[in-house]
């Protein structure tokens, strides 16, 4: 194909004509001479965040994608204001929870031996494959929610981003995990629940209500049933999946708890909102159950007897009052002890009296 | 374990046992790829009144030493049973080379009302539940070792 003569033109008169050199990309002032190490971890968050790009501001106007440290150009075109002040998103905990996050991905193909699982009584593989379709519901949840916050994260708080795409990840690999345990044994994913409890986690309008909500309550409960999983695992197999879903559950919580501490805080003043939070996700609780609908609940109970279901709601009854007390303590850390005395008259019967 | 042909021998609870659990645990790679491990770890043994302290700092056990029952209550969390319990768990782990369906340390944890992970701080306690299957490979490597009880 020959090339016009115009386009022949065009190419000469470009290739003749060399750009001034631009050297206004240069941060010297900011950045030279400084060298991270990599620590007994490895070269972590921790290790990089050295000189100016460890100063994590409390207040940012930084609306583009700028990276922390690097310098601002004034004609980058803005996205919709994220939030501002580092006390609504962070957390002390962030840069060491990512970095566990990372160390500790497993595989639901490889980590798991499913070689391990053996046909059950019918009732037993039931109970278990509608325990999986629960918390495979749960997780589209747990995953879409951060998700949605992403934008809303600004990037001088880059750790929160960090974190927050850690958790997508685990969420990931648990809605996979459960759905894959529930067409392993011939049970298959069974019903659905209700949902209103989860309506309630991904319509939070504040990131600290997303997280009052996500991280402490709807997954220190969560790791509590995962945990549960553990106890009443049939095989190898599933042991493992329960127990690495409750250390991936356990990170969110951590974050969870670090952030309302941080937000006690550094934003005293928030506290009835908080208690607010709290009234509105405990009332919901008491409509739904914790597993959201009473046929789930039974289900565990039926694992959790070994078929007797008599003695499975009883331990159903320790488990919901281990997830009470821990949901109270870790309340305690955070600051928000007061908690204790406004929980929901249906959490407030299953409370140990409080520690001296 | 083998050091030098001969498999170690150790008597629960003692330091040795747990340092020989500390050196198989350093030197094994599985045990590297589970990730990044930091957490204070008080075991307690009441009625022998025995108490030790086991730091795991980043992929390794740094440190394994006999301590008090007010240092250990101090540590991140602790593992509290009565021996007779100790025993068999161990025992179990030696039996089947790893802990069986009914001995994880999450399954004792469970069936103690008062919890076989204990700590002052919820937050804390958490770790046991965090590093969890770090802490079981840990007392799993123990069915390599010739494991004794004092009366």
């Amino acid at each position: 194909m020959a090339i016009s003569p115009e386009v022949l033109e065009q190419l000469r008169t470009e290739t003749s004509e060399v750009a001034p050199l631009d050297l206004s990309w240069l941060n010297l002032d900011n950045a030279w001479g400084i060298r991270a190490k990599p620590g007994k971890r490895g070269l972590t968050l921790d290790e990089v965040e050295i000189g100016p790009y460890g100063d994590v501001p409390q207040r940012s106007d930084n609306a583009t994608f700028r990276p922390r440290g690097a310098v601002a150009r004034p004609e980058a075109l803005r996205v919709k204001l994220p939030y501002q002040e580092r006390a609504d998103v962070y957390a002390d905990n962030l840069r060491l929870l990512y970095e566990e996050a990372v160390q500790r991905q497993w595989s639901s193909a490889t980590d798991v031996p499913w070689e391990t699982i053996e046909p059950l009584p019918d009732n037993m593989e039931l109970a278990m494959c509608q325990l999986c379709t629960f918390l495979t519901e749960v997780e589209f949840i747990a995953g879409d929610t951060p998700g949605q916050w992403m934008p809303k994260i600004n990037s001088d708080y880059h750790e929160v981003k960090l974190f927050l795409l850690s958790q997508i990840m685990d969420e990931a690999r648990h809605l996979d995990v459960f759905r894959k345990r529930a067409l392993a044994n011939g049970g298959g994913l069974l019903s659905a629940t209700a949902e209103n409890g989860l309506r309630r986690i991904i319509e939070a309008q504040d990131f600290t209500e997303m997280s009052a909500v996500l991280h402490i309550l709807g997954e220190g409960f969560v790791q509590t049933l995962f945990r549960m999983g553990e106890y009443i695992a049939q095989n190898e197999a599933e042991k493992k999946i329960y127990r690495l879903a409750a250390q991936d559950e356990s990170r969110h919580v951590a974050f969870g708890v670090m952030h309302l501490k941080h937000i006690v805080e550094e934003q005293p003043g928030r506290r009835e909102e908080l208690h607010w939070y709290y009234d509105q996700a405990e009332s919901i609780l008491r409509t739904e159950g914790v597993t959201g609908a009473q046929y789930t609940t039974q289900a565990i109970a039926l694992l959790a007897g070994r078929g007797d279901i008599d003695k499975g709601v009883e331990v159903v009854q320790a488990i919901l009052r281990k997830q009470v007390n821990e949901y109270m303590h870790r309340l305690e850390v955070a600051g928000l002890g007061d908690r204790r005395d406004r929980m929901s008259p249906w959490l407030k019967p299953y409370l140990d009296p409080p520690a001296n | 374990m083998t050091q030098g042909g001969v498999k170690t021998r150790a008597s629960f609870p003692s330091t040795e046992w747990f340092e020989a659990v500390r050196s198989l645990v350093n030197s094994d790679e599985q045990y590297r790829r589970i990730g990044t491990c930091d957490a204070v770890v008080g075991v307690k043994v009441p009625d022998r009144q025995k108490y030790y302290l086991l730091t795991f700092e980043a992929f390794e056990c740094s440190e394994v030493k006999e301590s008090t029952e007010q240092e250990v209550d101090n540590a991140d969390f602790w593992l509290e049973a009565p021996f007779e319990k100790w025993k068999e768990l161990i025992t179990n782990v030696k039996d089947n080379g790893k802990a069986d369906l009914h001995h994880t340390l999450n399954t004792i944890d469970l069936e103690d009302p008062q919890g076989f992970a204990r700590s002052r701080d919820g937050y804390k306690r958490d770790l046991f539940y965090r590093f969890n299957q770090s802490f079981q490979y840990f007392f799993d490597l123990s069915s390599k070792i010739e494991t004794t009880f004092p009366n």
